[in-house]
């Protein structure tokens, strides 16, 4: 692989995540937004996903996961998989901050440590 | 400054220190193993007016509840009563609150190492019903000084465990200053009551649900009738009715796993004694045998409902528990009560018939910093409400379901993981490969190519549906929580390719495989977080 090429597919991931993140960040808001169903109540999921699919903002997030979606395939089409997934796993960091700033999601000390371990322990796993 | 020495506190007698806060006001602290060593005046003047106040400690310690050894806290301010406070030892076992598959652990634990989960404990508050504690004039002041007794009493009995029982949130501002002390805030079971607002028990039953409603009817017309019941009401019960009765409330303590008192026999003897005004009894008789008594304390519009007794024999047959309580809000309609307080525990009729929940708290610490730390953690394990179904419900109301990690929610991350993964291999087989994608045209061939594979939409749709779990699970836990518990997904390849190709797994994968489940155990254990 050529420097340049590493470079365009890390760029390609790099995008990938952002859209994805936006995305979930979408969701999130949304589902922030919604009365929350009760799992062990089937009728009450009707109206909540009444709400989900009239909402704007969703229709946004799964546009935007579906160009980050398209950027991924393509960046899995070019380099190695296992290269693509590990530099996925960087993902957890911008959803940690996405959380953090933009959804003012409790961040406490036992929640970043537990994601870094899980981003790190995808990084071996995809990497090997 | 020297706080009250051993042989003062020994002799039980009367105890005088003068010492300083900092604000240079005199606190004077008066220590007593009796209340009647305490004047009724000073200590009425300050702690709160409630049924369970002085004269119920004095029949309290006239009855010898072997159990517990009491001292009351009196403090003078200036010479003038400002603060009192009551509390009492006792070998507190750490799992009298658990029920269940936890209790037959912790029973298995007893037995290997006994005392392990018996400690020496001096709790402020009293053994019967919520605590209460009274403070006037400059009441930071005067609880740092009742604070101050407390610690030198437990200094001098070599107490494990301070704690405060039972107390209504009323009191969180006062006992703010614990936190620094090093106790924790636990909830404990809560207090039930009634407001009774009802021409009679008709208008009571309408204010029921329907399904209560029928199902009191129903019982009622079984009974009524058919068994007749004698309902007597008296100040005092002697001999043998006091005999028959208290074995009545034997019976419901056997039958309840969580007691935390037996009161002895002459405690309903000495009641009538100290509170002949307040105290009533309720006897029911079926053919002159007695079935169900009731002792109560009454003081104008205000009916506290203290204990039972069963005659379990013929309880259930006669829906004595019903029966018993139709004839007591009778009574309290007809008497004009107004409040109608019951006890804790048996919360699931309760909750049918209307009362109230108040939630109590207890503040807690070990003696020792380093089991102090470790008991915030084990003491969560060990709330009530985790092993009472009807507290645990109450602990998520209808319209606001608890947003934290239940095995539910795990399930259906773990199944929206398996449903992600079976639509990414069908979107690898399914994509060409190798084209180039870094002009225009070789991205539009690349897009037509993939629209045209059955594998590639069979993909998307499964991607589609997997959306819908995934908004589930997001109306349930924070974002953070549900990407990192997600990852479990890379977890389901290896397990599998494990189990059943035995494939051999490199030891960076088991070093992934780890720090991935390490990392999910962190997150979800965080999840539950929501306590002071």
């Amino acid at each position: 692989m050529t420097a340049q090429k590493i470079g365009a597919i890390v760029f390609f991931v790099l995008l990938a995540e952002i859209l994805n993140t936006m995305g979930q960040f979408l969701f999130k808001k949304t589902a922030n937004s919604i009365q929350a169903p009760q799992l062990s109540h089937l009728k009450s999921y009707g109206p909540f996903f009444h709400k989900v699919l009239r909402s704007v903002w969703i229709w946004l997030g799964l546009g935007v996961m579906a160009v980050g979606l398209v950027v991924w395939l393509a960046a899995l089409s070019e380099g190695e998989l296992s290269f693509v997934y590990s530099i996925g796993s960087l993902q957890y960091i911008l959803v940690l901050l996405t959380a953090r700033f933009l959804l003012k999601e409790k961040v406490n000390r036992t929640r970043v440590i537990g994601t870094i371990l899980v981003a790190s322990g995808i990084f071996l796993i995809t990497l090997s | 400054m020297s706080l009250l020495t051993n042989e003062e506190i020994k002799d039980g007698t009367q105890t005088q220190h003068p010492s300083k806060n900092g604000a240079g006001i005199r606190f004077e602290t008066k220590i007593v193993r009796r209340i009647e060593e305490i004047p009724a005046s000073d200590w009425e003047s300050v702690y709160p007016k409630a049924l369970e106040g002085y004269r119920f400690f004095r029949t309290i310690d006239d009855s010898n509840l072997n159990q517990f050894s009491f001292h009351y806290i009196l403090i003078y301010q200036d010479g003038k009563p400002a603060g009192a406070a009551s509390c009492f030892l006792m070998n507190y076992s750490l799992d009298t609150t658990v029920q269940g598959s936890f209790k037959t652990f912790t029973s298995f634990l007893r037995r290997i190492f006994p005392g392990i989960l018996d400690s020496k404990t001096l709790m402020c508050g009293s053994p019967i019903g919520p605590g209460k504690m009274g403070v006037a004039g400059n009441t930071q002041g005067v609880f740092e000084a009742i604070y101050k007794a407390i610690e030198a009493i437990a200094e001098k009995e070599k107490v494990a465990i301070i704690a405060f029982k039972e107390f209504d949130s009323s009191y969180r501002g006062l006992f703010s200053s614990l936190a620094k002390q090093g106790f924790h805030r636990f909830d404990s079971f809560p207090n039930t009551d009634k407001e009774i607002h009802f021409e009679n028990f008709e208008a009571y039953l309408k204010s029921l649900s329907y399904k209560t409603r029928y199902d009191l009817k129903r019982k009622f017309k079984k009974v009524d009738g058919h068994v007749p019941i004698d309902l007597e009401i008296t100040h005092q019960l002697d001999g043998g009715i006091l005999e028959e009765a208290y074995g009545l409330y034997r019976q419901v303590i056997l039958k309840h796993p969580v007691a935390f008192e037996v009161l002895p026999k002459e405690f309903f003897a000495n009641v009538s004694k100290h509170m002949p005004q307040e105290t009533r009894f309720f006897l029911w008789r079926i053919r002159g045998k007695l079935v169900a008594f009731e002792f109560c304390l009454v003081s104008g519009d205000y009916f506290l409902d203290c204990y039972l007794g069963l005659d379990y024999s013929v309880a259930y047959q006669h829906h004595l528990y019903f029966v018993r309580f139709r004839d007591l809000i009778n009574w309290c309609i007809k008497n004009g009560i107004r409040r109608y307080e019951m006890g804790c525990t048996n919360y699931d009729p309760k909750k049918r018939l209307g009362f109230q929940f108040i939630p109590l708290d207890i503040y807690a610490k070990h003696r020792n910093r380093w089991i102090n730390s470790f008991l915030r953690v084990f003491c969560r394990f060990l709330e009530p409400k985790r092993f009472d179904p009807v507290l645990k419900e109450l602990d998520r109301p209808k319209d606001r379901p608890r947003k934290s990690l239940s095995w539910g929610v795990f399930f259906m991350i773990i199944l929206s993981d398996a449903v992600n993964g079976v639509a990414q291999v069908l979107m690898k087989k399914g994509l060409p490969a190798g084209m180039d994608l870094f002009s225009v045209g070789g991205l539009g061939n690349f897009l037509s190519r993939s629209a045209s594979s059955e594998l590639v939409w069979a993909g998307i749709i499964l991607y589609a549906s997997n959306f819908f779990l995934w908004m589930l699970i997001l109306s349930r836990l924070d974002l953070v929580i549900a990407i990192a518990l997600a990852s479990t997904s890379y977890l389901i390849l290896p397990i599998l390719s494990i189990a059943f190709l035995h494939e051999k797994v490199s030891l960076v994968r088991w070093a992934g495989i780890a720090l991935i489940m390490l990392g999910v155990y962190f997150v979800s254990r965080s999840s539950g977080e929501n306590k002071i």
